[in-house]
């Protein structure tokens, strides 16, 4: 019988091997993400998320062998980030009350109520736009490393889907394949959000 | 959650939307704010050398498992002085291997009938140097420990572990990795004196010998007795057995002799803690970190250049502040801090 492993425990291997080209994947699919889960969490500190991320990404890889493949890679590394942003702030011991996300409120309902009916009127309420397109690229960001790029480029920058092939490296049937699956993932995942459970799904691989 | 769990006849907040309300979506959103590029050079700088490391850890500790070869580390200086040992009869050298390697010569040395070695070259079992009113030697045993040879010292290298010390000051750090089981023993005119796991320093005086231990424990044995010397203790064995103790800092006078002639530490590509322990380690300071971010620097910080020549104490300015570091003094302390203070959030 054939094991399936999963890309995410593929990359790991490849990292503990050493293998050079493992590191730039890893880190150019995971920094951009990690630092935005951080930067939303340290009231938009950069110097702060830089700091945050850059340790957890170094305990990551001295603890990467401890990684199963239960959760994403991602919502993994999130883990560790929360960590390191609860430490870091008792560190400081600072008097702000860190910053909670939408996503992670549990009194997300009433908020949501109002952002679907901001979305049907069309763009007036400003704040809550701001934050449903934060949702959104929290969403993007916590989909499959790809995932949430090749939407992006597809429907934010509008990119052509032979660009978008040749940006991943795909066949231009592969790309189309891929973004079908995206928005299918999307599609899933915003739900979600929307409905206040990402800290269950981050749980799935 | 699952599309079951929504109810189809829900308006959009509870249904998942569909193709199109995707698509207005990530056009209404705009692409997520990318991460400034200077600050992704950063991390990346640091990450991938964190990176490299690991895996070069995980490559030796490998070699070291298939070896069976365990880490230790352990210092100790002995400071010897007392009649003349050529009439003892040193144990036989059976090594045909060096037992050692000159790692670092200043002032005027003689080694005997034998030419003088080169740097990185090997010391026979049996190799007797003597150094100068000005001459200091360091050496590295084949166990792995460090040995320096203070001015005004006559002194034997009978093997890979042991040392006959006719006069002068011997100084022991057995750290770094050694060979399981490995010791080193300081042959005095009075007694022996064996490392346990220790900085320590052995000095012959005329009539007494003189043990300070920086870390660790050494002991003394003479006819069957033996005294042990913790970490921040002088032990004073006279020529009549009385042995008295007394306090000995970590740093400072006692010890300054040591810096002046500590093999080179390699600077390039080693991380801040790396640095900055052996700078602790040498100094007997310990090392303190002014903020809990600078600790985590330690850890991935690759530091670039050399610092060849320079005791480790004159290179903590020089070294610190390319990392926009600074250091104070306190008491047995190294203090490191930033010289900028980190910005309020």
């Amino acid at each position: 019988m054939l094991e399936v492993v999963q890309p995410d425990r593929v990359l790991v291997k490849r990292l503990l091997r050493g293998e050079e080209r493992a590191f730039d994947d890893f880190f150019a699919g995971y920094f951009p993400r990690l630092y935005r889960f951080a930067l939303t969490r340290l009231s938009y500190d950069h110097d702060g998320a830089e700091e945050i991320v850059q340790a957890t990404l170094c305990k990551a890889i001295t603890v990467l062998k401890t990684f199963r493949g239960e959760a994403s890679l991602f919502t993994w590394l999130c883990t560790l980030c929360r960590r390191e942003i609860s430490g870091h702030l008792k560190r400081v011991s600072r008097e702000q009350v860190p910053s909670e996300p939408m996503e992670d409120s549990p009194d997300i309902q009433a908020a949501l109520e109002s952002l679907a009916t901001s979305l049907e009127r069309g763009p007036e309420a400003d704040l809550l736009r701001k934050e449903l397109a934060r949702l959104v690229q929290v969403t993007l960001d916590f989909l499959p490393v790809g995932y949430g790029d090749a939407l992006e480029w597809k429907y934010a920058l509008e990119l052509p889907v032979k660009e978008i092939a040749e940006r991943l490296k795909l066949s231009p049937k592969a790309a189309e394949s891929l973004l079908m699956r995206a928005r299918e993932a999307f599609r899933k995942e915003f739900a979600s959000v929307i409905e206040g459970r990402l800290q269950l799904r981050t749980l799935k691989t | 959650m699952t599309d079951r769990d929504i109810p189809q006849n829900d308006t959009m907040n509870r249904r998942a939307p569909n193709g199109d309300e995707i698509a207005r979506l990530l056009r209404a959103a705009g692409p997520r704010p990318g991460v400034p590029a200077e600050r992704t050079d950063r991390v990346r700088h640091a990450v991938h050398a964190h990176w490299r490391r690991a895996a070069r850890g995980r490559k030796l500790a490998r070699w070291f498992a298939w070896t069976a070869a365990p880490l230790a580390a352990a210092a100790a200086w002995v400071l010897l002085v007392g009649p003349d040992l050529s009439r003892w009869n040193p144990v036989a050298p059976s090594l045909t291997a060096p037992g050692a390697t000159l790692e670092r010569t200043e002032g005027s040395v003689s080694w005997g009938d034998r030419e003088p070695p080169v740097i990185g070259g090997g010391l026979r079992a049996g190799t007797i140097l003597e150094t100068g009113t000005d001459g200091r030697v360091a050496v590295r045993l084949r166990a792995g420990a460090s040995v320096r040879v203070d001015i005004g010292t006559s002194l034997r290298l009978v093997s890979a572990e042991t040392l006959l010390l006719n006069r002068g000051g011997v100084y022991v750090d057995t750290e770094g990795p050694s060979e399981a089981g490995a010791s080193v023993t300081i042959r005095t005119p009075l007694g022996l004196v064996r490392d346990v796991g220790t900085q320590f320093q052995v000095r012959a005086t005329a009539g007494a010998v003189l043990v300070s231990v920086r870390e660790g424990i050494a002991r003394f044995e003479r006819n069957g007795s033996a005294h042990e010397a913790p970490s921040g203790i002088q032990i004073s064995v006279q020529q009549d057995g009385s042995v008295t103790r007394q306090p000995v800092p970590s740093s400072g006078p006692e010890w300054d002799w040591v810096l002046s002639v500590a093999p080179d530490f390699e600077l390039e590509g080693s991380l801040l803690g790396e640095y900055l322990d052996w700078v602790g380690r040498e100094t007997g300071l310990r090392v303190e970190y002014g903020a809990p971010s600078i600790s985590s620097d330690a850890m991935i910080v690759v530091l670039h250049g050399s610092i060849e020549g320079l005791r480790p104490d004159e290179t903590l300015g020089a070294v610190l502040s390319t990392c926009s570091l600074s250091h104070r003094i306190r008491d047995d302390s190294l203090i490191v801090e930033r010289v900028v203070p980190e910005a309020a959030p």
